[in-house]
């Protein structure tokens, strides 16, 4: 083992690893080349979690920073910029701080407390979705919209999907002191037919993250019991409905207001989400609701078709070798006989789990005059097998046996590889097919009909040729699945306008799912600012309130002394957003300098500061003043901006998380035995390590 | 070709303590686990330096299992540390932190290791006689008949372990469901041969603390498309599931045949063989009207697809955690072999739903005792969520140890003053038939009695990390922090409301010294009084077993270290 005493190395490694990413924030973003020094290969980027991932990171620190920005972008996919950046801009806050000699554990504590405090303050930068669809139709009185507490039902529609419904959850929230009585007080579940009714209150359908707080309701029993101090609850759950959240667009409302308020300067791309909602209208049965649903879209990169050209279209598009473009067009338009396969679709591949033993030999009486190894005889089985079976098309997840494509190209059988596994999941829905993982599981129950293939062609442009293939499309009648074709005419360029997509389609989602966005264009955070500096002046402690923050130190002097630091700390961190907004700002040559930009903050600033109420000006006249960043050029056409919610406060969250966590970080251990010579080896001073 | 290489001698130190190399590797160590202690103790990243996973924690058992020392010494340390943890979970630092202030505190006297065992050996048991005593001024009973004390002891250990990133708001929840979790692995019948169940942790990284949940019942994490694959579900009864629990793999896969060679005649499929006898071993499922077949290992997909077609449902890959807690909850028999299956093996579920929670999918077994739960952990990201859920074990661990003994001890540094307290009183008024009986002077039982109660003092110091000062007050012994050079100033009321454990709160009377320093005789009988106690607020409470048997141990492993005269190496 070898350890290492280190005096905040993490916090400096931490915002100089971030600054890079200073000219990514906002909507306009400058793509950066990462080039690898020893190949020279290139790679453009423009997100915050591309530039970590190609970043090399070794160190511990870098290490944590890029699993932060990965679970971040695992989840939400979007924000990562804004995550990155407030790593950077708090780590160097947190340092300023301890040079001030303020100890370790305030600086977190305060900083905890200050974030949280924040994310309460800035609920009331939130709209709820029904305000903006409302607004769009009697187009606005201005504030119409932002009075939000009086419409606190719209707060609590929460979201149940269809598929959830066979699900129930089981939740149970009491009070600590009811705690004792739990054990005897599980409910007996019911079969899962029985009438609803009939089952137990305890049951509640659980349904998709983040809506949690609707989530949570109270069993009847417990309402009965103290009816008196679960009044509130039940009044809550009495609203709780079945709403699917982009139902109300089937309802008449428009959608285009938001997705452009959310576009965040990818108009191109959330055009493309627009489509895909439009689409997924269109499958659907006039009659019922639209289901946004993220995970029946697919995307298709052609690189070298023009970005223009990029659209939506219902089914799998997908591009194909061109050796297969007659099989295509033989089966053009014909109802098609098709086979889903889990796993990859050669002779010797087995099912997950299965161990080959190595020490096995064949043998045999017989010498092997033909020469048919046993893959020929597996192909020819195969074939025999799906021409009985009057199978026409295959989507394979993984890889295909090549000498099975060849051998199918002349009996017209398609198959496709490497598909998602939400396609194939799309098409068992729709076909009928169910999905197998060996040939020889399949019967004729597992065969999928009504599935159509059809050579992809861009409205009044024709068919697609590009040198590497073809470009098909795989369709069923009512199939859920969409798929978004993305161009771009410079390959380099691919990677960057897929994960634009993403983030634009994960930022609707998100909107849909909390129901509710923030006001965008650094209003929240403008919020934070005025909200820490009035914490800051805030009288001394109240004596019976116990903190909000990290810890409570009731019993330790770092409590008596809190006060004293907390100005300090907060405004450090303030200073956090403040380098956010005036950063958007320069990014999007709104301001020329960062003092300009500052200089204009602290307007803001001053302004609100002497009102009353911070949130109307805000609402106000700051996002007046904001309008046009987004939408440079299209002065006639004004969109408020908008920002997911969930998104934005995990970032926030996960941020500070991160610097408070090397913040308390002191030594590094070195794990498994180290000599001295291999400490230097490995580049690394050997004086900072002390052997075990 | 082998070489043969001449043995090399073994090789002997002696007086292993008294090297420079082993004292500066203790006191590292010891400032490893110093600084990583209490609730703003510091964190260690710990990597293997060569772009493997940063675990940031500053858990004991996560911290010495990374630890990989070299001197037999440190070995020796560590070693008996870990076999705490293992036992106890908890007091693992403590433990830790302890036994390397004896070590040093008594090198320091001059005496011979005989004479500091003997006398410290007294003293431990004077320590463990007091704190079993009904008067121990530090004890506190448990009441299960309220949740209180189970939340205190469950809170102190989360508030102990900041990597966890938890606010107050979130440690109260998590706390809460812990003891929830808790009570729903006791079990509910009475008789002789009952256990405690076991609450399994289900970790899930990017979502908030708050959507943490427990299930009575086991969770099998299972994607949205495997879940529609396993339905439709038949019953025995509309509250009875048969079911049956394959330990062995069913992927169809040959036993291993060891070292020799197998040679198989061409044409023959020793696949399809296997794969004959696992349908047949399916229609005996189907047979004995089994309604559901988990496997902790692979199941064949054609095996799946035949039961499948007969309505029985498939779980495959629950690993090797979840098979004790299916055998408890089902009273199933885990069957390894393909040979006919013994009906007496089947078990027994109530019901079997699907939860979607905290965006993964789950298949939740319900069993009809509740001695199994679920418990769903959820943290911002991966470190934060590991430290969650080593933190969780350890409370859970606690809850257990304090079932059999409803006694906990003052946390927040109280317990260690008060001992030193006590242990001070003590050792003035030692009586003389006890130094005949340790054949030692009273000043040799005075010197290794005051650098006893420094380590035990020592060990409180070290709950600050920001240049404060403690002080104890002459009444009661607790603990109490106050800014540096405040000392003693009669404005320290501003500072502190509260001792360390929360069970005093600052009144007027109260004296105060410096911690460690002598303090004049007062009578024992007082500070077992229990005025002004402040019974309204949360106390923090530690684990009685697990810090009681952490004692004992760095006592004697301190013992085993200050007797090592001889180091033999064999340095082959």
């Amino acid at each position: 083992m070898a350890m290492t005493g280190r005096s905040h190395i993490g916090l400096q490694q931490l915002s100089s690893l971030t600054a890079s990413a200073r000219t990514l924030l906002g909507p306009v973003k400058f793509s950066k080349f990462i080039v690898d020094q020893s190949t020279h290969e290139t790679v453009l980027t423009s997100s915050a979690f591309r530039l970590v991932e190609g970043l090399n990171l070794t160190s511990a620190v870098g290490q944590l920073l890029y699993e932060t920005v990965q679970t971040h972008n695992k989840v939400y996919k979007t924000g990562t910029t804004s995550l990155l950046f407030l790593v950077g801009a708090w780590s160097s806050a947190a340092l300023e701080c301890l040079q001030q000699g303020i100890p370790v554990s305030l600086i977190a504590s305060a900083m905890s407390e200050g974030l949280n405090s924040c994310i309460e303050e800035v609920q009331s930068l939130q709209i709820p979705l029904p305000n903006i669809y409302k607004k769009t139709v009697h187009e606005s009185r201005p504030g119409d919209s932002f009075p939000p507490k009086l419409v606190p039902s719209q707060a609590n529609v929460c979201l149940i999907n269809k598929e959830q419904l066979t699900g129930r959850a089981y939740f149970q929230q009491k009070n600590p002191h009811d705690l004792g009585k739990i054990n005897c007080e599980f409910p007996t579940s019911t079969a899962a037919s029985s009438e609803p009714e009939h089952e137990p209150s305890h049951w509640i359908l659980a349904h998709s993250f983040p809506s949690s707080r609707a989530k949570l309701t109270h069993s009847r029993h417990l309402n009965r019991s103290e009816k008196s101090c679960c009044q509130s609850q039940k009044f809550e759950s009495s609203q709780e409905q079945a709403v699917d959240p982009a139902g109300v667009l089937a309802e008449g409302y428009h959608l285009g207001r938001l997705t452009m308020s959310l576009s965040h300067g990818s108009q191109h791309c959330m055009k493309l989400v627009e489509g895909v909602v439009a689409c997924m209208q269109q499958n659907v049965d006039k009659m019922s609701n639209v289901h946004f649903d993220i995970l029946d879209i697919v995307t298709c990169c052609l690189p070298g078709l023009s970005s223009s050209l990029s659209c939506v279209c219902s089914g799998y598009i997908t591009s194909l070798s061109v050796e297969s473009i007659m099989v295509v067009k033989h089966l053009q338009d014909k109802p098609l006989r098709c086979l889903l396969l889990e796993g990859d679709l050669t002779d010797n591949y087995r099912h997950v789990g299965f161990d080959r033993i190595s020490n096995m030999k064949k043998s045999s009486d017989r010498i092997n005059i033909v020469g048919s190894s046993l893959e020929d005889k597996w192909v020819k089985s195969a074939i025999k097998m799906l021409i009985e079976l009057n199978v026409n098309l295959i989507l394979v997840k993984g890889y295909v046996s090549e000498s099975l494509v060849e051998q199918c190209i002349p009996k017209n059988i398609l198959i496709i590889s490497q598909v998602n596994h939400n396609v194939l999941q799309a098409f068992c829905e729709v076909t009928g097919a169910i999905p197998v993982t060996y040939l020889t599981q399949v019967t004729m129950c597992c065969v999928g009909t009504d599935t159509y293939v059809s050579i992809w062609k861009i409205d009044n442009s024709g068919t697609v040729h590009l040198d590497h293939g073809l470009v098909i499309n795989v369709n069923a009648p009512r199939i859920s699945l969409v798929t978004a074709v993305l161009g771009n005419a410079l390959p380099a360029k691919m990677q960057a306008m897929e994960d634009e997509f993403w983030s634009c389609a994960y930022r609707l989602n998100h909107a849909l799912m909390d129901q509710k966005v923030f006001i965008g264009g650094g209003g929240v955070e403008l919020l934070c600012i005025s909200h820490l500096q009035k914490l800051e002046t805030l009288p001394l402690k109240q004596k019976n309130k116990r903190c909000t923050g990290k810890f409570d130190y009731t019993s330790s002097w770092l409590a008596g002394c809190a006060d004293h630091y907390k100005a300090n700390v907060l405004k450090a961190m303030a200073d956090g957003w403040f380098k956010y907004i005036a950063t958007v700002m320069c990014n999007t040559t709104k301001c020329r300098s960062e003092l300009e930009a500052r200089t204009l903050i602290q307007n803001h600033l001053q302004k609100i500061s002497k009102l009353s109420s911070p949130i109307a000006y805000i609402c106000k006249e700051y996002t007046k003043d904001l309008v046009y960043v987004d939408f440079p050029n299209k002065s006639e056409d004004k969109f408020e901006i908008y920002d997911s919610v969930t998104p934005k406060l995990e970032a926030w969250r996960q941020a500070l998380d991160l610097t408070l966590l090397v913040l308390q970080t002191d030594a590094e251990i070195l794990t498994g035995s180290w000599t001295s010579k291999q400490l230097l080896s490995s580049r690394r001073s050997v004086n900072e390590f002390v052997l075990l | 070709m082998s070489r043969v290489e001449p043995k090399k001698p073994s090789l002997c130190t002696s007086g292993p303590l008294k090297q420079e190399i082993i004292s500066k590797s203790l006191s590292v160590l010891s400032g490893i686990v110093k600084s990583c202690y209490g609730p703003s103790g510091r964190l260690k990243q710990l990597h293997n330096g060569i772009g493997g996973k940063v675990c940031t924690t500053s858990h004991s058992s996560a911290l010495l299992d990374g630890c990989c020392v070299s001197h037999p010494v440190l070995k020796v340390l560590i070693a008996s540390v870990r076999t705490h943890i293992s036992c106890f979970s908890d007091c693992g630092l403590f433990a830790a932190i302890l036994c390397c202030n004896l070590i040093e505190n008594f090198q320091k006297t001059a005496l011979t290791p005989r004479t500091v065992t003997k006398i410290s050996k007294h003293l431990l048991s004077l320590c463990t006689d007091y704190l079993k005593s009904e008067e121990c001024g530090c004890r506190v009973a448990v009441d299960f008949g309220s949740s209180k004390g189970l939340f205190c002891l469950g809170r102190t250990v989360l508030t102990s372990k900041p990597a966890c990133m938890l606010t107050v708001k979130e440690t109260d929840y998590i706390s809460a469901l812990l003891i929830k979790a808790f009570l729903l692995t006791v079990p509910n019948e009475m008789g002789i041969n009952i256990s405690l169940g076991k609450s399994i942790i289900i970790p899930i990284d990017g979502q908030r603390v708050t959507d943490s949940a427990v299930f009575p019942g086991l969770l099998i994490e299972m994607p949205v498309f495997e879940l529609r694959k396993i339905f439709p579900l038949k019953r025995l009864s509309s509250s009875t599931i048969r079911m049956a629990l394959f330990s062995i793999s069913l992927s169809g896969e040959l036993p291993d045949t060891g070292q020799g060679m197998l040679i198989v005649q061409s044409g023959v499929s020793l696949e399809r063989t296997v794969l004959d006898q696992l349908i047949l071993l399916g229609q005996q499922m189907v047979k004995d009207k089994v309604n559901i077949l988990v496997c902790q290992k692979v199941v064949h997909p054609s095996l799946k697809q035949y039961l499948k077609g007969h309505c029985v449902m498939v779980i495959d890959r629950v690993g090797a955690a979840a098979m004790e807690p299916l055998r408890r909850m089902t009273g199933a028999e885990p069957i390894a072999s393909l040979h006919p299956v013994s009906s007496v093996c089947y078990g027994i579920l109530k019901d079997i739903v699907c939860v979607k929670y905290a965006s993964k999918q789950f298949l939740q077994l319900i069993p009809n005792n509740t001695v199994v739960c679920s418990l769903v952990l959820c943290n911002r990201n991966a470190t934060t969520l590991d430290e969650l859920k080593r933190a969780c074990q350890t409370a859970e661990h606690v809850l257990q140890l304090t079932l059999k003994q409803p006694l906990a001890l003052l946390g927040g540094g109280c317990t260690e003053t008060h001992l030193a307290f006590y242990i001070r009183h003590k050792a003035i008024a030692v009586p003389s038939s006890i130094l005949e009986d340790l054949s030692c002077s009273r000043a040799e039982y005075q010197i290794v009695a005051d650098s006893f109660c420094r380590s035990l003092e020592s060990i409180a110091r070290c709950l600050e990390h920001d240049d404060g000062e403690i002080l104890t007050d002459t009444d009661k012994g607790h603990f109490w922090s106050v800014p540096s050079g405040n000392a003693l100033d009669s404005s320290m009321s501003d500072f502190v409301m509260h001792c360390g454990c929360g069970l005093y709160q600052n009144q007027p009377h109260l004296n105060w010294t410096v911690l460690g320093t002598q303090c004049n005789t007062v009578d024992l009988q007082d500070c077992c009084r229990n005025n002004s106690r402040n019974s309204s607020d949360q106390l923090v409470l530690d684990c009685f077993a697990a810090k009681c048997s952490s004692l004992q141990l760095a006592v004697e492993t301190c013992h085993l270290i200050l007797d090592l005269s001889y180091i033999i190496e064999d340095k082959n």
